[in-house]
């Protein structure tokens, strides 16, 4: 949906450091190495009253587990896969802020980072 | 005998001049510039719109009645308070020498239908096949005709969600549900001078009149205008009083930024076309089948909708694109950045997947059916067994949270 909010754009961490944005819910995100990432959620992961055995704003897990329904066929949370590939540049953000970094102007797929050993 | 005739004869006479005496006779026929016979202009002073004028149109093409009488009780008969209520308005707003196409296609529209609420709702709830498809039943108007037809689902909806539909009787309803509804007139009225005595009708819709309805589930209305509806429960209090600003239906709203375009000026039929929000005569199941403005039509594009029609404020000025307001202002229209916007890493991401910094969230939104209650179905207007209530676990204005439809990155919102 559009929530007709229309500003400013959000900052790249907000998406790409996020667990909140990519439907994990809130919580803390960790990287293990060898691109692996592990997230303890700040909420309870049950909640007895409404018969929900997840946290309240998760969409789904780091697993690809989908917890919710969604509201039309072709809407899903983004897969393990995907979530991976945002949180990735979420670990470069930390030398190359933005687009005005020339790294991240020109970024391709096939580029490896040279600082930071996976 | 023959006095007891005469003497009735007598009384008879008296009361006809009686009659006769106590008649308000017009001083001359009253006739519409149009020619046509309009008797209501000796006994009624009040003055709608230019477009709409007086001399022009008269009353009964809109307000039906008896044009011809001049008798208040004759000239009524059949008169309706307001012709914008879609179950007259073929023979209104719909005549064929005003708007003969709308009243058909406005029915046909999700404002009218409510179509797609009544279908997810009752997809969502397990009483429909799990494919969203057009049922003739998921239709407001089929619902009126049908008080028989119930479900858990739809008892639901006629309860909570029933007032938000252009069928809704305008006035029906007490306290803040009597300024919604009423067919055409729920988008096209807005107060007139007090002098006139009667309000006006208006093609620049204020965004007052479309949020009305658009204040639940998504709150867009309210996130435009920067209101967001909050858990302070009108905190912090103020001299005694709630600070917070409240909405007609009393919950409390506190300023948040609002939209780029609000700020600029913007009313919500300056992006949405008329095919939108009047429909074009076709039947969708939800909204995005309808909604054809795209950020791109404007910034960047050719003026065009995803289905190709111009957007109606698109202007060329001097060789570039530009924007004209239903009030007439011009706004420049700023293409999307280049690099952060047209990235190809980007390239699967809609506009407000970024541009969207805050959406209302409401986390473990639910409901609860109380069969000891009763409460009012807003269709029939008759109370019937059963209460609902919503709630929430918690809400928070926040960044969205981004998900996938189809091939493009998009907010989702739960709730």
């Amino acid at each position: 949906m559009d929530p007709h909010a229309t500003g400013k754009a959000r900052s790249c961490l907000s998406c790409h450091a996020s667990p909140k944005t990519l439907g994990l819910g809130y919580g803390t995100l960790s990287y293990l190495g060898k691109g692996r990432w592990a997230f303890q959620s700040s909420e309870r992961s049950q909640s007895d009253l409404l018969g929900l055995d997840f946290p309240l704003s998760a969409l789904t897990n780091l697993k690809g587990e989908i917890f919710v329904n969604l509201s039309r066929e072709d809407l899903r949370p983004f897969n393990p896969e995907e979530m991976k590939r945002i949180l990735r540049v979420g670990l470069c953000l930390k030398c190359h802020q933005d687009f005005s970094d020339p790294v991240m102007m020109n970024w391709r797929p096939e580029m490896r980072c040279p600082v930071f050993k996976e | 005998m023959k006095n007891w005739v005469i003497l009735g004869g007598v009384l008879l006479l008296f009361v006809v001049l009686v009659k006769e005496w106590r008649r308000q006779r017009a001083p001359q026929v009253f006739t519409t510039t149009s020619g046509q016979v309009e008797m209501c202009l000796f006994c009624h002073q009040e003055k709608p719109e230019k477009v709409h004028a007086r001399e022009v149109v008269g009353c009964s093409p809109c307000h039906l009645g008896d044009p011809l009488r001049t008798d208040k009780a004759l000239a009524h008969r059949g008169i309706v308070k307001n012709p914008g209520d879609l179950r007259v308005a073929d023979r209104t707003c719909g005549n064929p020498a005003c708007h003969p196409e709308m009243p058909s296609q406005v029915k046909k529209s999700l404002m009218a239908t409510n179509r797609g609420i009544i279908n997810t709702l009752r997809r969502y709830w397990g009483e429909i096949p799990d494919q969203p498809s057009v049922r003739p039943e998921d239709d407001v108007a089929y619902l009126l005709k049908h008080p028989e037809l119930k479900s858990t689902a739809l008892d639901y909806y006629r309860k909570l969600c029933g007032s938000c539909h252009l069928w809704f009787e305008k006035g029906k309803f007490p306290d803040f549900l009597k300024e919604k509804g009423g067919g055409c007139v729920a988008c096209h009225l807005i107060p007139g001078p007090k002098e006139a005595k009667h309000p006006r009708l208006t093609r620049k819709i204020p965004t007052e009149n479309c949020v009305r309805c658009h204040n639940r589930s998504g709150r867009i209305g309210l996130t435009y205008q920067g209101l967001y509806e909050d858990e302070g429960y009108g905190t912090p209090y103020l001299d005694g009083d709630f600070g917070e600003e409240m909405l007609p239906d009393g919950r409390f709203v506190r300023p948040i930024p609002p939209d780029v375009h609000f700020k600029a000026g913007l009313v919500c039929v300056d992006c949405h076309l008329k095919e939108e929000t009047m429909g074009e005569g076709k039947t969708y199941v939800h909204f995005e089948e309808s909604v054809e403005i795209t950020c791109v039509a404007c910034h960047g594009g050719d003026g065009k909708t995803a289905k190709g029609r111009m957007v109606p404020g698109i202007k060329k000025e001097k060789g570039n694109l530009v924007f004209k307001d239903k009030e007439g202002r011009i706004h420049p229209l700023k293409a999307p950045d280049p690099v952060k916007c047209r990235h190809p890493v980007h390239r699967r991401l809609s506009c407000q997947a970024c541009h969207a910094k805050r959406v209302p969230q409401c986390f473990g939104c639910h409901v609860r059916m109380d069969p000891q209650q009763r409460q009012t179905d807003k269709l029939t207007g008759k109370e019937t067994p059963g209460a609902w209530e919503e709630f929430k676990s918690y809400q928070r204005l926040t960044t969205p949270t981004l998900g996938v439809k189809g091939k493009e990155i998009v907010i989702l919102v739960p709730g």
